[in-house]
C-alpha cells in the first residue's frame, strides 16, 4: 500500500512541475463608458456582454483550483476595481461616501445583490467560489452606474465638466492597465505557493480615442513587457492603434470582434487559452500591426514625422515659431531651412541633372558626329 | 614613462582586504601618523585622502572589516522586525533621488570596451574577472538598448597592445550578444593599451551627428596601459570632439584614468568607479544605462537642437516569404517603409533605400521616463492615515503603524505607507518601489479622475485647518 501511495506521490509531484499546471491570474479590464455602450447598444448590449464575461471568468477560474482573477473598470474618467472589492473598514470619520458604511460581508450586501440579481442565474445553489465573483462583479458595475445616473440628473456644477466623458468615448485605461499592473505585482510577489504564478491582461475595450493618455499608457505597455505579462485585446466596437500595438509588444491578441452576438465563443476559444498553450495554438490575432505614431501638435496618427532631439515629441508639420511645442526648445534655424527646403530643392536638382544628363551626352556625340562629318568630307576631300 | 601605474591609490581589492578582515586591521599601524598625507610628499593628493578616510578617521582600508551579516542585529525583544523594517527604508533610499527632469542625451551612440588583457584573469571575482564581465556585459547590452532603444552601440576590446572590434556599432542587441558570446572562448591575453582603444573608439564615433551623444564605457582590469604615444594628446582630442568617458575600474584608482573621467566630464568625478564586490560592478554597468544629463558647455555651442525626420513604418505579414532590404534575406513578414516602400526586417535601423530614419513610435516613448520621471513619494503622517485604509495599487490592507526606537533612543512612529504628492493617494512600499522601478506611473494620478482628486485636496486641507491651531496653543 505505501509503496503505491508513494508513486502516487511522486506523479503528483513531477505533474506540478510541468509547466501547465502553474495557476494564472487574469486581471479583466472593461471598458464601461456609458455613452460609447449606448451607441453600440444596436449591435450588442452590456448585459449580453456581461453574462458572457461571468461564465468567462467562470471558466477561467475552474480550470485550475488556484487561478485567480480580477476585474477593473475602466471607467470616463477614473479606473475602479470591481473584484476584489475594496476591503472595507468601518470608519468614524464622514470622509468616504455611504459606501463604508455597509459591512464588508454583511447580509445586507449579499442579500441586495442576491435581490437584484436573480435574473442573472446566480443562485445559492452555484459552485460558492463562481458566485461570489459573479455577486462581486454585478455589484461593482452597478455601484459605478447608479451615482452616474444621479450625477446627470441632480448634480449641475460639476457634472457639465463631466457631460464630456460621456460624449467623447474616453476611459482611463492607463489608469486601469496601472492598477492592475500594480495588483499584479503584488500578488505575484506574496504568493501563497511554492509554484510560480503566471499573469495576462485582457482588456475588454469599446472606447476609440486613447490617445490623451499617450505616455502614461505607453509606461504601462513597458511595464507589462517586462514582467512578461500579455495583454489581450477583444475590441468591440472601433479600432485604437495603442491598443494594437500594446498587444503587438507583449506578445497577447488583439482581436476585432465580427459578430458581437458570439462574444461567448470568441472568449472560450480564443481568449481562454494559456499563455503557456500559445505557442502551440495558431492564434487568430491581427498579424498587420499599425505602428503609426500620434502628432503631439494635430492629434492625427502619421507614419512620417519630425523628432525633437531633445524631448522626442513627434510632430508632423515643422512649428512656425521654431520652438518645440512641448519643450520649447528652439530647433537649429538651419536644420530647419534644410527640412523644409528639401523637398523642393531636390526636385529642382533632379530636373536639372537629368536635364544636363541627357543634354550633355548629346551634346558631345553632336560633337564627335561633327567631328566625324567634318573629318570624313575633309578626308574625302 | 608609465606615471599612469605608480601612483595609485587603493580603493578596494579583493584580496588583500579579506586578509586584513580576519583581524590584521585591529592590530594595524597608529591611526594619527597614517592619516597625515604629507608625510608620503603627497600633498597633491589630499583631497582624495579625505575622501578616503573611513568612519573611525582612518583610512577606508584599515577599518573593520564588515561582514553584511554582522549588521543585523536582534533588538531587546529578539526580533528582527525593526532591523528588516530599516533593509526596507534603505531600499527605499535609492529611488528619493535624481528625480529631477534634465535635458539628457536621448539619442546616444556608446562604445564600450572591454579589458581583454592578462589582469582579466585574476580570481577575484568569481569565476575569473572575464567571464564575469562577459556575462554583466550581456546583462548591460539588454538593458542598454531596453532604455536606450534609439541609440546605438559598438564594442571593442584591448587585448595584445592593440584594440580589436568584437562588434559593429548597431542598435541591435542580438548582434552584440552573439558577438560577446563568441568570445567567451578565448583567453585574454597581453598588455592593455587605453590610447589605441579610444582612439579606435574616437574613430567610430567620428560620424556622430551633433544631436546624438557620443560616449565610451571602458571596463578596465589592468592597473597599466602600454600605449603606442601620448596618451594626453588623445584625452585633448576626446575633449576635442565632446567623447564623454565613463571609466569602471575592476581592480584599484588609476591615475590616467581619473584624468580621462574629469577631462571629459567636466571635472565631474561620478564618471569613474572602482568596483568594491561583483554587485557594486553591476551597480556601476547598470548606472550606465541611463542616459547622461546635457551639459550646459554641450547645448551652449549649438545653434538650437536639432528636429530629426523619422519614419514609422507598419508591420506586414506574408504568407510568402520575400526578400528584405537591408540583409537581402527571405523573410515572412517585417516593416514597410512609408516613404520608399521597401520591406525591412528589423527596427530601429535606416531604411538602405532613402536614408529615412524608421522607428517604432514605442521605441520612443520607452525613454520618456527619463524626461518625465515619476516624483517620488512621501512618508505618510500619523494624522493623515485616515484618509485611506488599503493600498491604492494593490488594493491590500494597509499594516498598523509602528513605533521603533530610533539611534537617538527617540520613538518614530512609522506608518509604512507613501503617498503621491499629488493626487495623495497612499502606497504599500512594495507599490512604491514597483512605481517607481518598472511601472513609471502613479496609478493614483492615472485612475482618479481630476474631480475625486480635487474633493480629496479640499477635505485634507480642512482637516489641516483644524490641526493647526493645536500647536499654537
Amino acid at each position: 500500500m505505501n509503496a503505491v501511495d508513494d508513486t502516487s506521490n511522486l506523479l503528483h509531484e513531477h505533474d506540478q512541475l510541468t509547466p501547465d499546471d502553474i495557476p494564472s491570474l487574469l486581471t479583466i479590464i472593461i471598458e464601461t463608458h456609458p455613452g460609447t455602450w449606448t451607441r453600440i447598444s444596436d449591435s450588442i448590449s452590456f448585459k449580453s456582454v456581461l453574462s458572457s464575461l461571468l461564465i468567462f471568468i467562470n471558466a477561467h477560474l475552474a480550470l485550475h483550483n488556484n487561478n485567480k482573477v480580477a476585474v477593473i473598470a475602466s471607467h470616463t474618467d477614473y479606473a475602479k476595481f470591481i473584484y476584489p472589492p475594496e476591503p472595507v473598514q468601518p470608519t468614524k470619520g464622514s470622509a468616504s461616501n455611504s459606501y463604508t458604511n455597509s459591512i464588508p460581508n454583511g447580509n445586507n450586501v449579499n442579500s441586495r445583490v442576491e435581490s437584484s440579481n436573480v435574473s442573472n442565474g446566480t443562485n445559492s445553489n452555484m459552485y460558492r467560489q463562481f458566485r461570489e465573483v459573479n455577486e462581486a462583479v454585478m455589484k461593482g458595475l452597478e455601484d459605478l452606474m447608479v451615482p452616474l445616473a444621479s450625477d446627470i440628473s441632480i448634480d449641475t456644477s460639476e457634472s457639465f465638466n463631466e457631460h464630456d466623458y460621456y460624449h467623447e468615448s474616453k476611459s482611463a485605461i492607463a489608469g486601469a492597465l496601472s492598477l492592475a499592473l500594480a495588483y499584479t505585482n503584488t500578488s505575484l510577489l506574496t504568493n501563497d505557493d511554492q509554484i510560480g504564478m503566471r499573469a495576462r491582461f485582457l482588456i475588454l475595450s469599446v472606447c476609440e480615442d486613447l490617445s490623451f493618455q499617450y505616455i502614461p499608457t505607453m509606461n504601462a505597455i513597458f511595464a507589462a513587457q517586462r514582467m512578461k505579462i500579455p495583454i489581450d485585446v477583444c475590441k468591440l466596437s472601433g479600432d485604437t492603434i495603442f491598443l494594437q500595438q500594446a498587444s503587438d509588444t507583449t506578445g497577447g491578441i488583439y482581436m476585432k470582434i465580427q459578430h458581437p452576438d458570439g462574444l461567448i465563443q470568441y472568449l472560450l476559444s480564443a481568449f481562454i487559452i494559456d499563455p503557456n498553450l500559445r505557442q502551440h495554438v495558431n492564434l487568430p490575432t491581427q498579424k498587420d500591426v499599425d505602428f503609426r505614431a500620434e502628432c503631439f501638435v494635430t492629434k492625427r496618427a502619421v507614419d512620417v514625422a519630425y523628432v525633437c532631439s531633445v524631448c522626442l515629441c513627434i510632430i508632423s508639420i515643422i512649428p512656425s515659431s521654431g520652438h518645440c511645442p512641448t519643450c520649447s526648445t528652439k530647433f537649429d534655424s538651419s536644420t530647419l531651412l534644410q527640412l523644409l527646403k528639401k523637398p523642393v530643392v531636390s526636385k529642382k536638382k533632379l530636373k536639372k541633372k537629368k536635364k544636363a544628363i541627357t543634354v550633355t551626352p548629346s551634346n558631345g556625340a553632336v560633337v564627335i558626329v561633327d567631328d566625324k562629318i567634318n573629318n570624313i568630307p575633309s578626308s574625302i576631300v | 614613462m608609465d606615471d599612469s601605474d605608480d601612483d595609485y591609490i587603493e580603493k578596494s581589492s579583493g584580496d588583500e582586504q579579506l586578509v586584513a578582515s580576519d583581524g590584521i586591521s585591529r592590530r594595524t599601524r597608529n591611526r594619527t601618523t597614517s592619516t597625515k598625507p604629507g608625510a608620503n610628499g603627497r600633498s597633491s593628493n589630499q583631497n582624495i585622502d579625505t575622501n578616503l578616510k573611513g568612519a573611525n578617521g582612518g583610512y577606508a582600508w584599515e577599518d573593520e572589516y564588515q561582514r553584511s551579516w554582522d549588521l543585523v542585529q536582534e533588538d531587546e525583544g529578539g526580533s528582527l522586525a525593526g532591523i528588516l523594517a530599516g533593509l526596507v527604508e534603505a531600499r527605499k533610499k535609492r529611488f528619493l533621488k535624481d528625480t529631477t527632469p534634465f535635458q539628457r542625451g536621448i539619442i546616444r551612440n556608446m562604445i564600450l570596451v572591454l579589458d581583454m588583457s592578462f589582469a582579466m584573469l585574476e580570481k577575484d571575482l568569481r569565476p575569473n574577472r572575464y567571464a564575469l564581465m562577459l556575462s554583466y556585459a550581456i546583462e548591460f547590452v539588454n538593458e542598454f538598448f531596453d532604455q536606450n532603444p534609439v541609440s546605438q552601440l559598438g564594442i571593442i576590446g584591448m587585448r595584445d597592445g592593440l584594440a580589436i572590434p568584437i562588434s559593429d556599432v548597431g542598435g541591435n542587441p542580438h548582434a552584440h550578444i552573439a558577438a560577446l558570446q563568441s568570445i567567451r572562448k578565448q583567453e585574454p591575453k597581453g598588455s592593455p593599451s587605453l590610447q589605441n582603444a579610444l582612439e579606435l573608439a574616437r574613430g567610430l564615433l567620428y560620424h556622430v551627428p551633433v544631436h546624438c551623444t557620443r560616449e565610451v564605457l571602458i571596463i578596465f582590469g589592468a592597473l597599466l596601459s602600454s600605449d603606442p604615444g601620448d596618451i594626453h594628446h588623445t584625452v585633448e582630442n576626446l575633449v576635442d570632439d565632446k567623447v564623454r568617458v565613463r571609466v569602471i575600474g575592476l581592480a584599484a584608482q588609476v591615475a590616467i584614468c581619473k584624468e580621462l573621467c574629469m577631462k571629459t566630464n567636466n571635472n565631474d568625478e561620478t564618471s569613474y568607479g572602482v568596483i568594491l564586490n561583483e554587485s557594486h560592478f553591476k551597480e556601476l554597468l547598470m548606472e550606465a544605462t541611463t542616459p547622461l544629463a546635457a551639459t550646459e558647455s554641450s547645448t551652449y555651442n549649438m545653434n538650437g537642437s536639432a528636429l530629426i525626420q523619422m519614419g514609422f513604418p507598419s508591420k506586414i505579414s506574408e504568407i510568402e516569404p520575400t526578400l528584405c532590404a537591408c540583409h537581402s534575406e527571405l523573410t515572412q513578414g517585417g516593416y514597410i517603409c512609408p516613404v520608399c516602400s521597401v520591406k525591412v526586417c528589423n527596427l530601429p535601423t535606416v531604411c538602405p533605400s532613402c536614408n529615412l530614419t524608421l522607428i517604432l513610435s514605442t521605441h520612443l516613448a520607452r525613454s520618456y521616463h527619463h524626461l518625465f520621471p515619476l516624483k517620488p513619494f512621501k512618508d505618510v503622517s500619523v494624522r493623515d492615515l485616515w484618509k485611506a485604509h488599503n493600498c491604492t495599487g494593490c488594493q491590500k490592507m494597509f499594516p498598523e503603524p509602528e513605533t521603533l526606537k530610533t539611534s537617538n533612543g527617540e520613538e518614530e512612529i512609522i506608518t509604512m505607507r507613501y503617498a503621491c504628492m499629488s493626487c495623495t493617494s497612499q502606497f504599500c512600499i512594495d507599490c512604491d518601489v514597483f512605481c517607481h522601478d518598472v511601472l513609471h506611473n502613479c496609478p493614483g494620478c492615472q485612475a482618479k479622475s481630476s474631480s475625486q482628486i480635487k474633493t480629496f485636496k479640499r477635505l485634507s486641507k480642512v482637516k489641516l485647518n483644524l490641526k493647526r491651531p493645536a500647536p499654537s496653543e
